[in-house]
């Protein structure tokens, strides 16, 4: 099992590094100046990417579920980032294990205008315990906004699951609010021997 | 104005300052959408409020590069920033400067989709 975890995790690395690292100087969500930048989308929205992320978050959060012996109900993050991540995972554990299958939810960056004025969108519950995903974490605003509206909502979280930490303070900050975070991938792992494209034609800059 | 308002605005102040990028911009929303309903400076936070949104929705879920960010800003912070000074003071500010600021808004906008 360990060998084929590391041959997913070796064939994702190798699809970021294709799709998705930019070397661009870009202004990143945070206002932080980088030239290293990851556009998560086009490795989550890529069927084989997506495939990889889901069964690799699977395995993550079986493994979680085991270590904290917590009944881990759904995933989501907030939107839009977070998405293709969730249902990926959600995806794979149905395959896996359907009568454990996790169900998905979508966290809104503002409440609805209209109706219930709902923040949380899809399977979500009260009392449930989630796991919060994001696709890349720097300062880790956008998944404490999550965990906000999620514990708010009377959820709780089981841990944060991470595609890519930058290792720019996210993950102290993400900790700080009392959920663990675990990252697929650290900047190390992909500015490390592995990355050989750094601008892809697929690279999509605002 | 209340010592609250003000106190309102100054933390909008702080935030146009720390730059417009979008964990700023969402804050800025937020908090101009909320003046405008609080305050009597109603068309000045909503004109603010539909700017801000704006920008955050040209940028949102992108790092941007560092020169479209220029292009994109340029100018705004600056005379927002005069504006938010003149409602720290309970004054309106002019249609001339509200036209102007919606001017730089649209010629940014042309510059960042050209």
């Amino acid at each position: 099992m360990k060998t084929k975890s590391a041959d997913l995790k070796s064939r994702l690395r190798a699809l970021l590094a294709g799709k998705s690292v930019c070397r661009e100087e870009v202004t990143l969500a945070s206002g932080a100046k980088s030239n290293f930048y990851v556009d998560s989308k086009m490795t989550t929205l890529d069927p084989e990417g997506a495939w990889l992320v889901g069964k690799l978050g699977w395995e993550l959060v079986k493994a979680e579920k085991c270590a904290r012996k917590t009944d881990i109900k759904a995933i989501g993050g907030l939107t839009m980032g977070a998405d293709p991540i969730a249902l990926a995972v959600s995806l794979a554990s149905w395959d896996d294990d359907q009568s454990n299958a996790l169900q998905t939810f979508v966290v809104r960056k503002e409440p609805k205008k209209h109706g219930r004025h709902k923040l949380i969108e899809g399977n979500f519950k009260s009392g449930q315990s989630v796991v919060i995903v994001d696709d890349v974490i720097t300062t880790g605003e956008s998944a404490i906004k999550a965990i906000r509206a999620v514990e708010e909502a009377g959820g709780k979280i089981a841990f944060v699951l991470v595609l890519v930490d930058r290792q720019e303070g996210g993950r102290e900050n993400i900790e700080r609010c009392g959920a663990p975070v675990r990252a697929i991938f650290t900047r190390a792992d992909l500015t490390g021997t592995h990355v050989q494209s750094h601008q892809s034609a697929d690279c999509a800059l605002a | 104005m209340s010592n609250h308002i003000n106190q309102r605005i100054a933390r909008l102040r702080n935030l146009v300052e720390g730059g417009l990028h979008q964990d700023n911009l969402q804050k800025i929303v937020s908090e101009c959408d909320q003046l405008a309903q609080d305050t009597l400076h109603v068309l000045t936070f909503y004109v603010l409020r539909n700017l801000f949104r704006g920008i955050d929705s040209a940028i949102e879920g992108e790092a941007v590069t560092v020169e479209r960010h220029k292009e994109l800003t340029r100018d705004v912070q600056r005379s927002v920033l005069a504006i938010l000074r003149q409602v720290g003071q309970n004054n309106h500010p002019s249609r001339e400067e509200l036209e102007r600021l919606i001017t730089f808004y649209y010629r940014n906008f042309v510059l960042f989709r050209g």
